[in-house]
């Protein structure tokens, strides 16, 4: 990654302009062709520096209602297990072990899950929890606080 | 939205059941179901996935778009206004991996704080550019978001920052640093058409 990498990826933080031909409007912006843009992206997107390119949506709109983080007590020695085995799950869109020193705060896999509502995201956790013996809690968002706030901005 | 199925994105061989979707009357009280309802037809559902999980970085992407579906630009266009203008794309964009652009920290920062004070702290936190979600959830703590940094040092001074700034205890603060990254994969599936496995 070079300094026009770290340029493009910086214009592109707010996402491309729906004009006819978007990436000509970045490379004006950052005065190299068009094709060099194009070729660069394509590239870091091949280096996994870029994980994807497209489109954010917002899983409300699409009849997701309900996002859950889910937090689990999972012992050292069955991390891995459980955590390979809550990734394959479709509905769960991320899944990480996190260390903690808190004392009161013990759990450390976290997985988020959506679903379009509540008794479907209980059904399946506590199906889990039974399957492996796991204490949880359900920690459902009740708002967006970085979209509700900044939406406009994020168009 | 009610009575349409949504197929997620097969994240293994493993094959999930569908999730159909209930009718509006029975879902539950839930403040996320109130936004206003937006209805999807099955273009608006083609040019969503595409968009998400196949986006054509050329120099006329809508245009390639129009080509594959079988549908006018102008349409296309039309139809992404819409779909930004109505809150369901959120953005259209490179998504980086922290790690990989020299933010090799990264963690989940939870606040307890009085729920009057909620919106006043989301402003405070969303003004830093390296926090990605930012979130009120139904806990004691009810602030959860997530934050990347080039190292430890640099996530426990934002942390402290932020924790000054808004004046509230230590111990109403937890920093749950990653570990180990199971999964990352935001990709609903709208349609049918599977195009396979992605890691997005």
């Amino acid at each position: 990654m070079d300094e026009i990498d770290i340029k493009l990826l910086t214009a592109l933080k707010k996402g491309i302009p729906l004009s006819t031909s978007p990436f000509s409007e970045i490379a004006a912006e950052l005065k190299i062709s068009v094709e060099e843009v194009i070729e660069r992206l394509n590239q870091l997107k091949k280096d996994k520096i870029i994980r994807r390119f497209g489109a954010s949506i917002k899983p409300s709109s699409i009849g997701l209602s309900a996002n859950v983080l889910v937090t689990w007590k999972v012992p050292e020695s069955r991390v891995q297990e459980v955590g390979k085995y809550l990734s394959e799950i479709k509905e769960i869109s991320h899944c990480y072990e996190r260390t903690t020193d808190n004392p009161n705060w013990t759990y450390n896999i976290y997985t988020v899950l959506h679903a379009q509502n509540r008794s479907v995201i209980e059904q399946m956790v506590s199906e889990l929890s039974a399957k492996w013996g796991l204490e949880y809690q359900l920690l459902y968002s009740t708002k967006d606080l970085k979209h509700s706030l900044t939406s406009k901005e994020m168009i | 939205m009610a009575n349409v199925v949504i197929n997620y994105r097969k994240s293994s061989k493993q094959q999930q059941p569908q999730v159909t979707l209930i009718p509006q009357n029975q879902k539950i009280n839930n403040p996320q179901t109130q936004s206003p309802k937006i209805i999807l037809d099955e273009t608006d559902k083609k040019i969503l996935q595409i968009l998400q999980d196949d986006f054509p970085i050329v120099t006329q992407p809508w245009k390639e778009i129009s080509h594959r579906l079988n549908i006018p630009e102008q349409e296309i266009t039309n139809r992404i206004n819409q779909l930004k203008e109505t809150g369901v794309v959120l953005r259209i964009g490179p998504i980086f991996d922290s790690d990989k652009i020299g933010l090799k920290a990264s963690t989940l920062v939870a606040l307890r704080i009085d729920t009057k004070r909620v919106d006043e702290a989301a402003q405070i936190i969303n003004q830093y550019d390296n926090i990605s979600h930012n979130y009120q959830r139904d806990n004691e703590y009810n602030i959860w978001f997530t934050l990347t940094a080039p190292n430890d040092k640099e996530i426990d001074r934002t942390i402290e920052q932020i924790r000054q700034k808004l004046n509230v205890p230590k111990q109403d603060v937890l920093n749950l640093p990653t570990r180990h990254r199971f999964k990352i994969n935001v990709i609903f599936q709208l349609t049918n058409h599977n195009r396979g496995n992605t890691n997005g």
